[in-house]
């Protein structure tokens, strides 16, 4: 209905590559300051 | 002869590493969570491994063929939800809570977080019973695969496959687990970027992807469906006591913090692989073949029959590594959990069994005749989704401090309960209503009732 699924395979994939980018963020931040959160 | 040394070689490997940990692993806690000393890296593939398994490769390809880029729509949430957001909400505070409480497996982080022995019997006897369908349909998934590559008798492959796993975890125990489920995500990480890069080169790149037609037509396309599965195959992870224990073994709540990064890189990497080479397989394979098998004969048609070999390898070693953490998850849940046996010996003995158990059942599902795809797919979202639908709600209110003891108890048991009424309703053709949104409904009845009980309990 309206969707133009032949955008679909790009915004997944940008997605998930926005997620890792995201993940790679949160890995390393607040390390140096705060040493992790334990 | 090269596919057939490969293989030799790997699993004389795998049950090397069994030996060298045995001394470790003969502790309780060296064998349930391996003394908490896992690092980043090592807590990245372990997670990774055990979460997707060959079903996600063979699967996951034969949705991407069947429904095209909708389906797509599956490794985004599996990246974001079942991955990262695991991490971030779950694992760190697990990590954190199994060392609180002393823990060692999910079931117990129930019984003293509630102070109750009789949850951590419930939830062990739900794992027990949940997993080892699961584990059933991957070592049959994997003695299909190599017993067609090597020309083996399938029930032959599945009890190979089995007895090497169930040797090295009942020596290792979490030990064997983690480190071989090292080397095997890598094999299958590897295996499946050849295939997709192969394969997308073939097609001409992401623009080519996105022009494969699918093998349905549009109409036959029912997007509830491919959200359940989407959900299903993401928020489970929530809940799986196979995957929430991974985070027991680490060795601080830093490392989950900092393994994130790595454990959403090797799920970017082999779901998407996997449903693009599925994708691709649409474009590329010209007549018309059973969905199950798009990914094997994409494999076969890119790579060769030598390298169609190796590859299989790789499915091989992704249905391995999740087999053998639930294999050591349904030994603990009925020794440790419902029995309250805390006898290393007695572990090591239940974990064999439970990977043989699962080998027979394996094997008495590919004596199946012809409805082999159907059964298969049948048996995996009960197992799954039975275990998932006793553990997401529970999981979350306990990590975020929210649940009371009536009140996990009861979402636990509806969550199982909706959940089996739909795969029972489904093996036995009897429709309940919207069957295409099972899991959703799933977790939703359970999240309601824990509300429910939850309020009337506050007041």
């Amino acid at each position: 209905v309206g969707i133009r699924w032949e955008i679909v395979g790009e915004l997944a994939l940008a997605a998930g590559i926005l997620a890792v980018i995201a993940a790679g963020i949160y890995s390393f931040k607040g390390e140096e300051e705060k040493g992790g959160v334990e | 002869v090269i596919a057939e040394a490969v293989l030799i070689a790997y699993l004389a490997l795998s049950l090397a590493i069994g030996f060298i940990f045995k001394e470790k692993a003969d502790t309780i806690k060296g064998f349930l969570v391996a003394n908490r000393e896992i690092g980043e890296w090592l807590l990245a593939f372990t997670f990774g491994a055990t979460y997707f398994s060959s079903v996600v490769i063979v699967v996951g390809g034969a949705w991407a063929f069947l429904w095209g880029s909708p389906s797509l729509i599956i490794p985004v949430f599996n990246v974001i939800l079942g991955a990262l957001l695991t991490f971030i909400l779950i694992g760190i505070k697990i990590s954190a809570l199994s060392e609180k409480f002393d823990t060692l497996t999910v079931p117990e982080l129930f019984a003293k977080a509630y102070n109750h022995k009789g949850l951590q019997r419930l939830m062990g006897f739900v794992t027990a019973i949940g997993l080892t369908l699961y584990a059933a349909t991957v070592i049959s998934g994997a003695a299909a695969m190599v017993g067609t590559v090597f020309k083996i008798d399938l029930a032959t492959a599945a009890f190979i496959i089995a007895g090497v796993m169930a040797v090295y975890v009942a020596l290792g125990g979490m030990y064997s687990v983690v480190w071989t489920d090292a080397i095997q995500g890598i094999i299958m990480a590897l295996g499946v970027l050849a295939l997709v890069t192969l394969a997308s080169s073939k097609v001409g790149g992401i623009a080519g992807l996105n022009e494969a037609k699918p093998f349905l037509p549009p109409n036959k396309i029912d997007l509830n469906l491919i959200f359940d599965l989407a959900l299903l195959t993401s928020i489970a992870v929530w809940g799986l006591p196979q995957l929430i224990n991974r985070f027991y073994t680490a060795k601080s709540p830093r490392v989950v913090k900092r393994s994130t990064v790595i454990a959403t890189l090797f799920a970017f990497i082999v779901t998407y692989s996997s449903f693009l080479s599925g994708l691709a397989a649409s474009e590329i394979l010209d007549k018309p073949v059973h969905p199950l098998k798009a990914i094997p004969t994409l494999a076969k048609v890119l790579m060769g029959p030598v390298g169609a070999a190796v590859f299989s390898a790789a499915v091989l070693a992704a249905a391995m590594s999740t087999a053998d953490s639930i294999s050591l998850t349904v030994g603990s849940a009925i020794a440790y959990d419902m029995f309250d046996i805390k006898n290393t010996k007695v572990l090591r003995v239940l974990s064999f069994l439970s990977m043989i158990i699962a080998a027979v059942i394996a094997v008495l599902t590919l004596t199946l005749p012809k409805e082999l795809a159907g059964a298969v797919t049948t048996i995996f979202k009960t197992g799954w989704t039975l275990t998932a639908g006793a553990f997401v709600v529970p999981v979350l209110a306990t990590v975020f401090n929210k649940g009371t003891r009536a009140s996990v108890v009861a979402s636990s048991l509806v969550g199982a309960g909706v959940a089996l009424a739909y795969g029972l309703g489904r093996a036995f053709k009897y429709p309940i209503p919207y069957s295409d949104l099972s899991f959703a409904i799933t977790i939703i009845s359970s999240a309601f009732v824990f509300l429910i009980v939850y309020i009337l309990e506050k007041r």
